[in-house]
C-alpha cells in the first residue's frame, strides 16, 4: 500500500515536469522538416517585397519558403542569391558554395532588408544544387 | 494587362539593382551578418535574452553615417514560448517587422582607426514597434585585417517604443532592456 502511494506521487511529480516542460518550454521548430509554405525564385520574392513591403510581410515573414536562384555572394555561413536574397543557414555548410552556382535553399522567411533591398532567409538548409 | 506587368517588374528590378550597386558605390563599409543582443533578465527568473545573427550594418566612412537594420523576427531565444510571445504579444512582429538605427560617429575618421580599439560617440535614432527614440552612446572601434570591428551597447526601456509589459509578468522582465552590438563592417 505504501509502495503503491509512493510510485503514484513519484509518477505525479514526473508528469507535471513532462507536461511543464511540453507547455512552457516546447522545442524549437524544425524548418527543414515543416512542410514548404511557397516555392518562388529569388528574383519574384524580392519582387513582391520592394513591390509591396506590408502585403509581402504579411504573406511570408516566418513562413516555410524554398527558393532558387544563382549564387552571387558567399560569407561564413550565409549566401546571397542574384544580389536580392540573403540567406543565413541552419548549420556550418558540410561543402564550400561557389559563386555563379544554381543552389535550392529551405529556410524560414524573416523579412525584408531596405538597407540592403534583399529578402533575408534564415535556418536555411540547402536542397539541393543544380 | 499581362505587359503592364511585366514592364513593372523589369523596371523594379532594375532600379533595386541600380539602389543594390548605389550602396557599395560609396565608401560604404558593410556587415550583413551582425550580432545584435538584449537582455532583460531579473534575478532569480528564467533569462530574458535574445541574439539576432542576421542584423545588417552599414558605416560609411567618408561621412561617419551609420544605420543599421535588425529583422524582429530574426531574434532567437532559448525558450521558443518566449520567442512566440515576444513576436506575437510585445514587439508585434508580423505589424512591425523591423528595428532602424540611423545616425552619426561622431568625429569618425577611417584613417585614426588601428588594431587599438578607441571609444567613439555614436548619436542618433533607433525606430521599432512604429515608435522612435533618441540613442547616444559610446561604441569601440578598430581595424582588424582591412575591416572595422564595432562592439558596444546601450539601454532602452519597453516603454520607450510604447511596448507593454503585462502585470503578471512585470517582475521577471527587467524595466531597462540592455542592447549589445558587434559588428564586422567590410569594405
Amino acid at each position: 500500500m505504501k509502495y503503491a502511494l509512493i510510485s503514484l506521487t513519484v509518477l505525479i511529480i514526473l508528469s507535471g515536469f513532462v507536461i511543464y516542460e511540453k507547455v512552457f518550454n516546447p522545442v524549437h521548430r524544425e524548418i527543414a522538416k515543416e512542410p514548404t509554405a511557397f516555392a518562388i525564385s529569388a528574383d519574384e520574392l524580392q519582387f513582391h517585397f520592394a513591390d509591396d513591403q506590408e502585403t509581402a510581410a504579411h504573406k511570408y515573414i516566418d513562413k516555410v519558403i524554398e527558393t532558387h536562384g544563382a549564387i552571387t555572394e558567399v560569407g561564413t555561413n550565409t549566401i546571397v542569391l542574384e544580389n536580392r536574397v540573403q540567406v543565413y543557414f541552419l548549420n556550418d555548410l558540410k561543402r564550400g558554395l561557389t559563386i555563379g552556382e544554381n543552389v535550392n535553399i529551405k529556410g524560414r522567411c524573416v523579412g525584408f532588408d531596405e538597407l540592403l533591398l534583399a529578402v533575408k532567409i534564415d535556418q536555411a538548409t540547402t536542397i539541393k544544387t543544380n | 494587362m499581362k505587359n503592364m506587368k511585366t514592364v513593372q517588374l523589369v523596371a523594379i528590378l532594375f532600379m533595386t539593382g541600380v539602389f543594390a550597386t548605389h550602396l557599395y558605390g560609396q565608401n560604404n563599409y558593410v556587415d550583413k551578418a551582425g550580432y545584435l543582443k538584449f537582455e532583460a533578465s531579473e534575478k532569480l527568473f528564467e533569462p530574458v535574452e535574445a541574439v539576432n545573427k542576421s542584423v545588417t550594418a552599414v558605416l560609411n566612412t567618408d561621412t561617419g553615417e551609420f544605420a543599421s537594420l535588425a529583422l524582429v523576427v530574426g531574434f532567437r531565444f532559448e525558450n521558443s514560448l518566449m520567442e512566440e510571445h515576444f513576436n506575437e504579444n510585445y514587439i508585434e512582429s508580423e505589424t512591425y517587422p523591423k528595428a532602424i538605427f540611423r545616425g552619426m560617429l561622431i568625429d569618425f575618421d577611417l584613417s585614426n582607426l588601428s588594431d587599438e580599439p578607441v571609444e567613439i560617440a555614436v548619436d542618433g535614432k533607433l525606430a521599432l514597434h512604429g515608435k522612435e527614440k533618441e540613442v547616444k552612446t559610446m561604441v569601440s572601434l578598430q581595424k582588424l585585417n582591412g575591416a572595422v570591428v564595432m562592439k558596444g551597447g546601450f539601454t532602452v526601456t519597453p516603454s520607450d517604443f510604447a511596448i507593454e509589459i503585462p502585470s503578471i509578468v512585470k517582475n521577471k522582465i527587467a524595466r531597462e532592456v540592455l542592447v549589445s552590438l558587434n559588428f564586422n563592417l567590410k569594405p
